[in-house]
């Protein structure tokens, strides 16, 4: 959970060019190693969000839904993109057993629906969406969670704003 | 005695265990399917260690139980085909192991079949023959794409799912609803008996052959949000919105190709509302086909037709070849995947998970 004192970052989202301004602001910051954490309901933006995050990596290739087939590595970009969804499970019950964890160190790893694993280990920082007032907004809360996040996500808190 | 030539097939990219005996000729001597879904639905879905560890614990009694009944030994077979991609890949590396290693200890050659060209083949097996040009479209759990076959065995990509397939879209609906994995059958039932009463969009519906789901998927959540729902309708207005983008779609590049079959293959080609919409000449001069419901969803069989027009038409695969995951339709006409049709195995290698893992 995340340390005492730490401010998060909530951010309207009014349309979905907005959703991936916003993502493709946080590409820039990402590098290898970093764990990313999705949460919110199906429909609020989680992929959409990633999608526009992949595509300011540098990925090339389209990226959908990887609720199918759990976990997806993009290669094409800046650095590697470990793409996990963990919405067909419901406990952490083998969980462990997935091998996402084998990219860790060299992806940045972005896992949806996150609260269904408790397993995940500081640093990382928290992306949960919540549907707005109307059809399109979304609001974007980041926690940070750990690690050097706190810094690095100051200037983004400022570019957001 | 079995006269005709055959081959053994086997399936695993994702929670089913199959075999299947299959002729030259298409026919289907027999196909063992052995589902996992019983075990998954307790976790509200498919379990990547799971699923492999079930598929290493099925996998010989699928085998003999596909050849005993269909009277067929070891000497009697052509060739091994198996499942090489794209699937998860813990379920792909328990059925491609036990392929090696039948195909290793009974010297037959091994044909390795892509999973998606598996689907496409699964109309014709029993006698049924595509006429070609033909366009296919594959809706199911992990897939949803529009192609078009000048001929058997060519594939020209028109579209594919931008964010969820609608068997994905289908599931999640379901779940939303409060039921449970696999959601898609209970969808339909429900929607046979509710009424369009929810607007929901039709997304990307006029834009070219790709598709997209997930606006649809939101729709249903904010309808859901509003309270007082009726289950039944809103099962039936989700249904009314993705059939028509798939239908309309089809009929899309029906009307630009001119083909004479359509064909609609996958799990979500079982669905009863799709079958009657694309019914009764709905397609004009163009013919409509659909696998046998027991073969719209994955398994065997289907992978040893396709598996028999690759050992035709590729040969067998090199020992050194792995499973490969997200493995993609084997593409012509100056596709990315071009250099994929220079021979076995068909499609690109698109992630770092390969055989060498």
């Amino acid at each position: 959970m995340a340390e005492n004192n730490v401010r998060p970052i909530v951010k309207r989202l009014e349309s979905v060019a907005e959703t991936a301004e916003a993502a493709a602001k946080l590409a820039g910051i990402l590098r290898a190693g970093d764990l990313l954490l999705f949460q919110g309901e199906i429909g609020a933006g989680k992929t959409t969000f990633i999608q526009a995050l992949a595509k300011n990596l540098g990925v090339t290739e389209p990226v959908t839904s990887p609720t199918f087939v759990l976990h997806a590595l993009y290669e094409s970009g800046r650095v590697m993109l470990s793409h996990v969804d963990l919405y067909r499970l419901n406990n952490d019950v083998e969980v462990e057993s997935f091998g996402f964890e084998d990219y860790y160190d060299t992806a940045v790893t972005v896992v949806e629906w996150a609260d269904r694993y408790s397993g995940f280990q500081a640093p990382y920082i928290t992306l949960h969406f919540a549907y707005g007032a109307s059809e399109n907004e979304r609001i974007l809360t980041i926690l940070p969670d750990g690690g050097d996040w706190d810094d690095r996500l100051a200037l983004f808190r400022r570019v957001l704003s | 005695m079995i006269t005709e030539r055959v081959l053994l097939s086997i399936e695993t990219s994702c929670d089913e265990t199959a075999a299947a005996i299959v002729g030259e000729d298409f026919r289907v001597v027999s196909s063992v399917v052995s589902t996992q879904i019983p075990l998954h639905a307790k976790w509200g879905g498919v379990i990547p260690g799971i699923a492999s560890k079930q598929h290493v614990i099925a996998m010989n009694g699928v085998v003999r139980e596909a050849m005993d009944s269909a009277g067929v030994k070891p000497d009697d077979l052509t060739a091994v085909a198996v499942t090489i991609g794209p699937g998860l890949p813990g379920s792909l590396a328990a059925g491609i192991s036990a392929a090696k290693a039948i195909a290793l200890a009974w010297s037959k050659p091994l044909v390795g079949v892509n999973h998606l060209e598996g689907h496409l083949f699964s109309a014709e097996l029993d006698g049924v023959r595509i006429e070609f040009p033909a366009v296919y479209l594959l809706v199911s759990g992990g897939h949803c794409m529009l192609v078009y076959a000048p001929e058997r065995g060519k594939y020209k990509l028109l579209g594919t799912t931008k964010d969820d397939s609608v068997g994905e879209a289908y599931d999640k609906v379901a779940r939303e609803l409060g039921f449970e994995y696999p959601g898609g059958p209970v969808i339909d039932r429900l929607a046979l008996t509710g009424k369009e009463s929810y607007r929901l969009p039709r997304p990307m519906l006029d834009a070219g052959y790709d598709f997209s789901f997930s606006g649809l998927k939101s729709a249903v959540r904010r309808v859901i949000d509003q309270g007082n729902t009726v289950t039944e309708d809103v099962a039936a207005s989700f249904v009314a919105a993705s059939m028509e983008v798939l239908t309309t779609k089809l009929k899309r590049a029906v009307e630009e190709y001119h083909p004479r079959s359509a064909v609609v293959v996958g799990g979500v080609s079982k669905s009863p509302v799709l079958r009657e919409q694309l019914g009764n000449g709905a397609l004009g001069e163009t013919k409509i086909i659909f696998p046998s419901l027991k073969y719209s969803t994955d398994n065997a069989a289907m992978i040893g037709a396709a598996g028999w027009w690759q050992f035709t038409h590729n040969g067998p695969i090199a020992d050194h070849v792995g499973m490969m995951p997200r493995l993609s339709l084997p593409l012509e006409d100056g596709e990315a995947e071009d250099a994929s049709m220079e021979g076995f195995p068909a499609g690109r290698q698109e992630s770092g998970i390969d055989g060498g893992k």
